[in-house]
């Protein structure tokens, strides 16, 4: 095998990568290192804005073949390209001819077909949400009760009217986000760092390599 | 749908869900059409956040990040509303910018409605600006807060280079800001913030997020890393009372408060369907 490909090299790259990222933060390495630092970041920056073209590019490859060949639902892929150019093309930086975020059609197309397209799918997981609770907060065990008041009560701290009815809602629902809740959320914090260390350590020294051609050799 | 041998309780139990949704629409449409005034109680956290902004020196300078897009704006927006309108109404200056490249699309629609230089006198690049967005997630803000203009290097409105801007001598690095504040929903957020501009640079910070994020950004308001919290649009409607300019966050409390009660006597109704079939099956 080639030396450029073998699965060192890329290893070796995210390792080095990883450490100037890593070192400066501990160390102090002079302004030379920091700079360094800065500019790894910038390119990462760069890097994932060039990413969005190639999200564009693999959705033109996803469709387009699902239109051609009239597979089912090929309508929507055909409505998602259309939208799609037409909000880039209007949404091009060429200022001198009118193009760009402040294009009236841009504009209008953002600001009367995302924006409540956007909020309504959001919304509409109020509904869900209803619908699951009324399914779910059922007292069938005892950590099922526990859930079930300890939801309830949180509903009532804070809908306004919970709290205007009687203020101790206020007491029992802080007291339940800032002490089992917070205790809870700590320990998640706590144990995700330690896995990411792990996994970041990990990934310095060669043994992660999830990322590297689905982790075969 | 009532099928044969269906008792009263499992028809209690098994209500179809189409009736609820019903009647979640009606009970969140009717408080917003004919609203009932139900009186809302401030909390500390609100205060505290309201509290910030109100006894910053005057000439502090301010970042005011848009971490969200358009599918937060029921809950966001009046909040980053409530909270521009108080920050043009103080003698601070600001920079608004942007994690989430839906971020300044949601400032502009605000800032559109405010009219700075109209309502609050306020001039464009020397009292406030608006930098846009900073592509690169929590890369972006870790590079914002080491170096503004080579992160940055136009402006939003104009696309000037931001070093013409008087506003912008004052606002190099994270070092230069007094106050954070982010609007958020999820990544990059709060999380993110915290470990690159509380933890290195100190900056004290303020966080409006969705409710649903709330209890995730708890610890770091408990740990003194973020100042206040203003979870959802109860809270919301909460400081716009303290600003005494009641918006659309107020317009929405008594609907939250209506489809909360809905929702708690369903779930009352399904336990007890559940616990009479359980008793009459022992």
């Amino acid at each position: 095998m080639a030396w450029y490909k073998r699965i060192e090299i890329p290893i070796l790259i995210t390792a080095i990568c990883a450490l100037i990222q890593i070192l400066p933060y501990y160390f102090t390495l002079g302004p030379v290192a920091e700079d360094f630092q800065s500019n790894f970041v910038n390119w990462q920056m760069v890097v994932g804005t060039g990413a969005l073209l190639v999200g564009a590019i693999a959705i033109l490859q996803l469709h387009i073949p699902r239109i051609m060949q009239r597979r089912p639902q090929w309508e929507y892929s055909l409505a998602l390209l259309l939208t799609f150019i037409i909000m880039v093309i209007f949404g091009l930086p060429i200022k001198e001819v009118g193009l760009g975020l402040t294009n009236p059609v841009f504009e209008f197309l953002y600001g009367n077909i995302l924006t409540p397209l956007s909020s309504t799918m959001y919304s509409i997981l109020g509904f869900f949400i209803a619908s699951a609770a009324y399914r779910a907060f059922r007292a069938r065990t005892l950590e099922a009760t526990v859930l079930l008041l300890a939801g309830s009560l949180l509903m009532l701290k804070n809908a306004p009217i919970g709290t205007a009815f009687w203020p101790g809602f206020g007491t029992i629902g802080d007291w339940l986000f800032n002490i089992p809740n917070m205790s809870t959320q700590r320990a998640i914090y706590i144990g995700g760092a330690l896995g990411a260390i792990v996994l970041g350590v990990r990934t310095i020294a060669g043994y992660e390599k999830g990322y590297l051609r689905g982790g075969g050799e | 749908m009532v099928t044969q041998g269906e008792t009263l309780w499992d028809r209690l139990e098994n209500i179809d869900r189409r009736v609820l949704y019903l009647l979640l629409w009606i009970v969140v449409l009717s408080p917003l059409i004919s609203p009932l005034g139900l009186p809302v109680s401030i909390s500390s956290s609100t205060v505290k956040y309201y509290e910030t902004i109100e006894n910053l020196p005057p000439g502090s300078m301010v970042v005011v990040s848009f971490d969200f897009g358009l599918s937060a704006l029921g809950e966001l927006y009046p909040i980053a509303f409530a909270t521009l309108h108080h920050l043009f109404s103080k003698s601070v200056k600001f920079a608004i910018i942007a994690t989430w490249n839906e971020g300044p699309i949601v400032a502009k629609m605000i800032i559109d409605k405010l009219k700075p230089e109209e309502t609050y006198n306020k001039v464009y690049g020397e009292d406030w600006i608006f930098l846009g967005w900073a592509p690169g997630g929590e890369q972006a803000m870790a590079a914002l807060g080491r170096d503004f203009w080579g992160t940055i290097t136009l402006d939003y409105l104009y696309k000037k280079p931001v070093s013409e801007y008087s506003i912008m001598q004052n606002l190099k690095s994270a070092e230069d800001v007094d106050l954070l504040i982010s609007f958020e929903t999820g990544t990059p957020g709060a999380d993110e913030w915290v470990r690159q501009w509380w933890e290195p640079y100190r900056v004290p910070m303020l966080v409006a997020c969705i409710g649903v994020m709330a209890p995730t950004v708890a610890p770091y308001v408990q740990a003194g890393q973020v100042l206040a919290l203003l979870p959802g649009l109860r809270a919301g409607a909460e400081y716009e009372k303290l600003l005494s300019k009641p918006g659309l966050a107020t317009a929405a409390a008594d609907a939250i408060s209506t489809s909360h009660i809905l929702v708690l006597a369903f779930v009352i109704i399904g336990n007890i369907g559940y616990l009479a079939r359980r008793g009459r099956r022992k």
